[in-house]
């Protein structure tokens, strides 16, 4: 059964009012300022061997704390034959000041696959102003949490 | 999330509304919700995860001091969506709701935001992305012209799945009609279920943003 999810890459871009294209290359928008982290996620089962079928992701994200207006949003998607799936992290806005110096999002990411009702992956994910960090705490979730991560 | 009464008069172009928070008997506030459970640090960000768990259109009009935003985090037994309202803002205190015609209106310390209410002559959307109408909202003059007399500036954030689903062509009719009017239309027929107008605090710059998301 699918298990666990190891990233298998994650590039950076950064856009300086320029068009954005998501990770997929479906989505463009003109005109951004900030970054994109292109995480490929490898699915694995309990005997740490690649996964390798077509499985529908869902992800639950929580705000443990932020001092920007980033509003929440969730999407689903689904690993390819391989059994790899893609996550764009990205904090985007429409002027060169759109995004503060001290900008702060921390959140918890859940992820899930059919076959296993258990989370494959849990992450606390901190984006700041030019980039982000991605924290594995599947086996300890609630880690995630204030005061060990919290924006200043 | 305590507001004084300075704060409140410093936002004097919010408008307050006459009745707080009671329910049709008869609408989407008296639709069934499985038990579910919401975490989140932030009122509207609580919100997005209710309209989206719980299948119900809602509208936000919001204030987001960060520094002021509280966690929810509660535990829905399952209900109504009436009684799921009620348990957030046992926690929100700030907040109230109402039902309007097929979605729930929630206001920050019970009021308007001003440009939620600016007439529109609208010109219509024939077959438009949910993406496509809200690019179009930048372009409308009434809402140009309120941003400049306010001398406010919208400013979202995107993280990039915001048009991933629920962005299929949807139509409006032509007429006139309120910002948040229009919102309603876009959530509702797009099924997104979400909008929300959510404006910095008073003695900040003044910056609105504006989501169907």
């Amino acid at each position: 059964m699918p298990t666990s999810a190891v990233i298998e890459s994650q590039p950076l871009t950064t856009y300086s009012n320029q068009t954005w294209i998501s990770c997929d290359q479906t989505e463009t928008a003109p005109n951004k300022w900030g970054y994109q982290r292109c995480v490929t996620y490898q699915v694995k089962n309990q005997d740490s061997k690649d996964y390798q079928k077509v499985l529908d992701v869902h992800e639950d994200v929580q705000v443990i704390d932020e001092n920007i207006d980033a509003p929440l949003h969730t999407s689903d998607s689904s690993t390819n034959a391989d059994g790899e799936f893609l996550d764009g992290l990205v904090l985007l806005g429409n002027s060169a000041n759109a995004i503060p110096a001290n900008a702060c999002s921390i959140l918890k990411q859940t992820i899930t696959v059919t076959g296993n009702k258990s989370p494959i992956r849990v992450n606390c994910l901190r984006f700041g102003s030019t980039d982000v960090t991605i924290t594995d705490v599947t086996l300890n979730p609630s880690q995630c949490s204030k005061p060990t991560y919290q924006c200043n | 999330m305590m507001k004084t009464a300075s704060t409140i008069m410093i936002l004097g172009a919010l408008v307050t509304l006459a009745s707080p928070a009671f329910a049709n008997s008869r609408g989407v506030s008296n639709n069934h919700v499985p038990a579910i459970h919401i975490e989140t640090f932030g009122a509207h960000n609580a919100l997005y995860l209710i309209s989206e768990k719980a299948n119900v259109p809602i509208g936000v009009e919001a204030i987001f001091d960060y520094k002021m935003e509280p966690t929810i985090d509660f535990d829905f037994p399952g209900g109504t969506v009436a009684d799921l309202l009620n348990m957030f803002v046992s926690q929100a205190s700030d907040y109230r709701w109402v039902e309007d015609t097929g979605i729930i209106h929630v206001f920050w310390n019970s009021t308007h935001l001003p440009i939620a209410d600016v007439m529109l002559s609208y010109p219509g959307a024939e077959n438009k992305t949910r993406q496509q109408i809200w690019d179009d909202i930048d372009k409308r003059p009434e809402v140009i012209a309120w941003l400049n007399a306010n001398h406010c500036e919208r400013n979202e954030l995107f993280m990039g799945k915001e048009f991933r689903a629920h962005n299929g062509p949807i139509s409006i009719k032509a007429g006139s009609m309120t910002l948040a009017q229009l919102l309603d239309q876009v959530a509702i027929k797009s099924g997104e279920n979400y909008w929300a107008i959510v404006q910095s605090p008073a003695g900040q710059k003044c910056q609105i943003r504006i989501s169907v998301w």
